[in-house]
């Protein structure tokens, strides 16, 4: 087992360590685990792995891509979905919300609804997509639109696992909403063969700070 | 009366609109500190401590742009510690329409609103009406900061007339007033709201005092006032307050939270009736 350290900037450093294989299968598998500057896991990373030869991207199997609106919030927070994705905005709450976004990569709105009553969203367009509603200003989430249908999101134990990856040269960068610096400083290249990589990566969290919601100007009518 | 005969219309539009309503309850309890209760010069002031309690049930309907149409039916009632006569307890109905100029938390919004509430008052020459129309704008510039600003008429008609002096108008508690206030809101963390506005008031104002043929002669109206002592006259009088206010917002959680507000202001009122107040509210705020 080795392991080598790089640094990229201010902001990035990252330490590959190559285990064992696992099986003779032919298919690798990419772990990665993401800290912030503090050390601690980072939640809601999502890590990609773009291979350097395009012809390896493989059409994904159809999944329903879902971003719930449960208690007046978006769930989940951060839903990364390969370009050319369908999701559904079904509303478990019984109040309507209006989902829109600005975003270049998708603008959309989705006018006063209740239940599963919106249609499905196309996200045809590679980039970050800001969720919002227009009703509840305090609602917050992030469709990650990504160029490579081999991605996964961290949990709350700052890890994620790329499964199913064909062997070959990639090029694995991590986004998270709060990130300082771009993407593209968090590129690196990595072999996969058929066995599991792991991966570390660590990245700076600006201090970010969302609409509280209990903030008064949405308040009743009267006083 | 004209909010009541309000509620049925709106109730009639809320029925008839495709937009669904929802309904919230709010309470509100607190203590309030008036440093010159009396709105009185110098030797005549008086300070008094009140418990204040309200609960008000709102209907809001969203329409397609963001756009909603709110309106309910409010109690309140104020306990006073040295001055039980002021003692009172208003029911009323409000109704507000809120357009926002464009999509999005940072989009502009506009406000028209109504109150109308009957007061009534264990000194019952302070009973009547107070009906309040406002005009609101606001915005929100970033995460943590907003800004507003609001229009506010005022008028308050009191049913007893006791006339007090021959040729003044015993009508001392019947009133109007026009207030601007300014404001602006900034979250300091999740849970913790500051706030700080400016505000000016022209109109009617309702000073305590002894006999002063000065401040009568200033006096639209004159009263007996019967809660501040048997020496005591209420003159209605015009005056100018300019003021400031700032908050402190701590959520509880996320249906409740504190608020400590403080108010310093200073009003110049006809007969050279001049006089200062600070007025400090800790209230508990629960929604549901
Ligand atoms: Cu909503």
């Amino acid at each position: 087992m080795k392991s080598f350290t790089t640094r990229v900037g201010s902001y990035f450093v990252a330490t590959l360590l190559l285990a064992a294989p696992l099986s003779a299968s032919l298919a690798g598998e990419l772990h990665a685990l993401v800290r912030d500057q503090k050390g601690q896991p980072v939640v809601d990373a999502v890590v990609l792995a773009m291979p350097t030869d395009r012809r390896l991207i493989e059409a994904p199997k159809p999944t329903r891509n879902i971003v719930d609106q449960i208690n007046k919030e978006f769930l989940p927070y951060v839903k990364p979905v390969y370009v050319g994705s369908l999701v559904h905005f079904p509303n478990k709450d019984n109040v309507r919300h209006h989902v829109y976004s600005f975003s270049p990569a998708k603008k959309f709105e989705l006018p006063l609804y209740e239940g599963a009553a919106a249609p499905p969203v196309l996200f045809d367009k590679p980039g970050v997509v800001v969720l919002g509603c227009n009703i509840h200003d305090w609602m917050i989430g992030y469709i990650y639109v990504a160029d490579t249908p081999y991605f996964a999101k961290t949990g709350s134990d700052g890890l994620a696992a790329i499964r199913a990856l064909p062997a070959g040269e990639y090029v694995v960068r991590v986004w998270h909403p709060d990130m300082e610096g771009t993407e593209q400083a968090t590129m690196k290249q990595l072999t996969l063969g058929a066995d599991v990589v792991t991966t570390e990566q660590l990245l700076s969290l600006k201090p970010t700070f969302h609409i509280p919601r209990q903030s008064g100007s949405h308040g009743a009518g009267y006083h | 009366m004209i909010a009541f005969a309000l509620i049925p219309f709106l109730m009639a539009l809320a029925v008839t609109s495709p937009a669904q309503a929802q309904w919230s309850f709010d309470a509100q309890a607190g203590l309030r500190q008036d440093s010159n209760l009396d709105n009185a010069r110098a030797d005549d002031i008086l300070s008094d401590n009140a418990f204040a309690a309200t609960v008000a049930a709102t209907q809001t309907t969203f329409f397609d742009r963001g756009d909603s149409l709110s309106w309910g039916g409010l109690a309140a009632t104020e306990s006073y510690a040295r001055f039980p006569g002021l003692n009172n307890l208003a029911l009323g109905g409000f109704a507000a329409f809120r357009h926002k100029i464009g999509l999005g938390a940072y989009a502009p919004w506009l406000r028209a609103g109504w109150s109308s509430s009957r007061l009534s008052y264990v000194n019952n020459v302070r009973d009547g009406w107070l009906h309040r129309a406002d005009f609101a704008a606001g915005k929100r510039l970033d995460e943590r900061w907003s800004v507003s600003a609001n229009y506010r008429f005022e008028a308050h008609s009191a049913t007893t007339q006791a006339q007090a002096e021959p040729g003044v108008s015993g009508d001392a508690f019947s009133g109007h007033a026009q207030t601007l206030i300014l404001g602006t809101e900034y979250a300091a963390g999740a849970g913790l709201l500051l706030s700080a506005g400016g505000f000016a008031r022209h109109g009617d104002v309702v000073s305590i005092g002894r006999d002063d043929d000065r401040v009568l002669a200033a006096a639209k109206a004159a009263a007996n006032d019967g809660v501040f002592g048997a020496d005591r006259y209420a003159y209605r009088l015009v005056g100018t307050s300019c003021g400031l206010a700032f908050g402190l917002g701590v959520a509880l959680g996320p249906r409740s939270r504190l608020t400590l507000d403080v108010q310093r202001q200073v009003t110049h009122a006809a007969g050279d009736n001049n006089y200062a107040k600070g007025i400090e509210t800790l209230t508990w705020i629960g929604s549901f």
